[in-house]
Parts: structure tokens; sequence; C-alpha cells
């Protein structure tokens, strides 16, 4: 796995930010960035682009589904590996996140090695 | 089963963790308390956004709860999520019954907040009983 990515973590929680910092470069991850909410991370990414990006579903402003949306609909970004952090009681919302194109996803709370094998499978 | 240690290890590598979560939990509980309030003191289903950003507030407290390995304040945080849910789908009503059940919830989240390591002696069992009750008679006497 290729440790010099960018990867995108997107939520408006600056803990759970910290935590996915957190394990990411328990990874060896070093190209880690962060943004609160999807029009944040849009920007970002229309700025600089990523190779990943990691987002919550719940957000103001623009929600983890938009964010989505937009970068599907984007030719130049549209191919972007997109992985939900999701919450085992959020079926219907990953449901709609998988239709509108989201790569995969994990679920809240997960252990590093989890998210690494997530990770593996679009990082290589 | 939840790896405690991986969990121990995080907040070991980060000392200042534990006290942001409590700080930014804070702010989320006064956040949500002054949208519900606003409901409980209003007119009925009049801003949906309020409940939207409650039920925000309450589900990012729960899920770094979870990771921290908060037990305690991950399960009520998730009860009251999902009574949020309900009422922001319109399954349950925001009404004041309902409004107070939820407030009462954010003050107790809030003392556990105070010591959040021993919040795992607190006992939430009945609290989290009347929560499923509400639900249940709501969610099967509402239209």
């Amino acid at each position: 796995m290729d440790l010099s990515k960018r990867i995108l973590i997107v939520d408006d929680f600056a803990t759970m930010r910290r935590i996915a910092r957190l394990m990411l470069q328990s990874l060896g991850f070093t190209n880690v960035e962060e943004a609160e909410d999807g029009k944040e991370a849009l920007a970002s990414i229309r700025n600089q682009r990523v190779d990943l990006v990691l987002s919550d579903c719940n957000m103001p402003n623009m929600n983890g589904l938009e964010l989505l949306s937009a970068l599907r609909q984007d030719s130049d970004l549209q191919d972007i590996p997109f992985i939900v952090m999701t919450s085992s009681d959020q079926k219907e919302s990953l449901l709609e996140m998988v239709k509108a194109g989201a790569s995969d996803y994990i679920e809240k709370p997960f252990q590093a090695d989890a998210l690494k094998a997530k990770l593996a499978k679009y990082l290589d | 089963m939840k790896d405690q240690s991986m969990i121990d290890d995080i907040i070991a590598s980060d000392p200042e963790m534990l006290e942001s979560f409590v700080k930014e939990s804070r702010d989320c509980l006064t956040l949500a308390e002054t949208d519900l309030k606003y409901l409980r003191d209003g007119e009925i289903d009049t801003d949906p956004e309020r409940t939207e950003r409650a039920f925000r507030s309450v589900h990012s407290v729960k899920s770094a709860a979870g990771f921290l390995g908060l037990d305690n304040v991950a399960e009520l945080a998730l009860r009251m999520e999902t009574l949020l849910d309900n009422m922001r789908a319109g399954t349950i009503p925001n009404d004041p019954n309902t409004l107070a059940l939820l407030l009462e919830g954010l003050a107790m989240l809030s003392t556990m907040l105070q010591d959040p390591k021993g919040a795992s002696s607190i006992n939430t069992r009945p609290f989290l009983a009347r929560l499923s009750e509400n639900i249940q008679e709501d969610a099967n006497g509402f239209e």
C-alpha cells in the first residue's frame, strides 16, 4: 500500500477527525487532510485532488451524500474512491450512499486494522 | 468485540483527546438543548432544521464516545439519536412529552461528561427503559 497517498477525512465533529487522523498516522500515512463538511471537502478536492475520501454521512451545509453526488457528477473527480464512515443504525443512509456510488463503507467504531484492510483495496 | 487496547493506545498517544471530546460534546449538547427548548416553547413542527441539528449533535457524541470506549455515554446517545431520528422522519411527534424526555437525556449526558471515565458506574437502565417505552407508545399512537 502506498503510504504517500493523500487522504481526506470529512466529519463535522473535530474529535472524530482527530481519531481518524491518529489511526491513519498509526498506519503510516503521512498525507492526511481534514474538512469539517462536504462543502469544505469539495473546495479542498477541487483545489488539490485527493486519492481517497473517508467521510461521515451527517454533516451541516453539505452532507456525505451531497458530497459524493457532487464528486460522481464531476468528470475530473468521479473516480476518487469514497469510503463512508457509518453506524450500524444508519442502514438507510448507507443504502443511499451505495446507490450514489460510494466505493465502500466502514462501521463506527472501527479498528485501525479494519480501516487498513479497506484502504488497501483502493490505494495499491 | 471492541479492541479496548487499540482505543487506549489512541488516547495515550493524544493525552488531550478526552478533554477535547468532553469540550466539543458539551458544545454540541448545549446547541441541542437550545434547539429542543425552542421546539418545546414554540409551535410544534415549525422548524425541522432544529430537529436535524439536535440529531447531528447527539449522533456525533455517540460516534466519538464509541471510539473512546465510553460505552455508557454511547448507549444513551444512541437511544436518544433513535428517538430524534424518528422525530425528524415524522413517525413520532415532537410533543412536550418527547421533548421533555430528550431534554432529560441531554442533562444526563452532561452529567456523565463531568467524569466520562466514571460514567460507566451510572445506572442509565431506568432512563433507557423510559426512552424505549416512549418510542413504542408514540410510534403506535401517532399517524
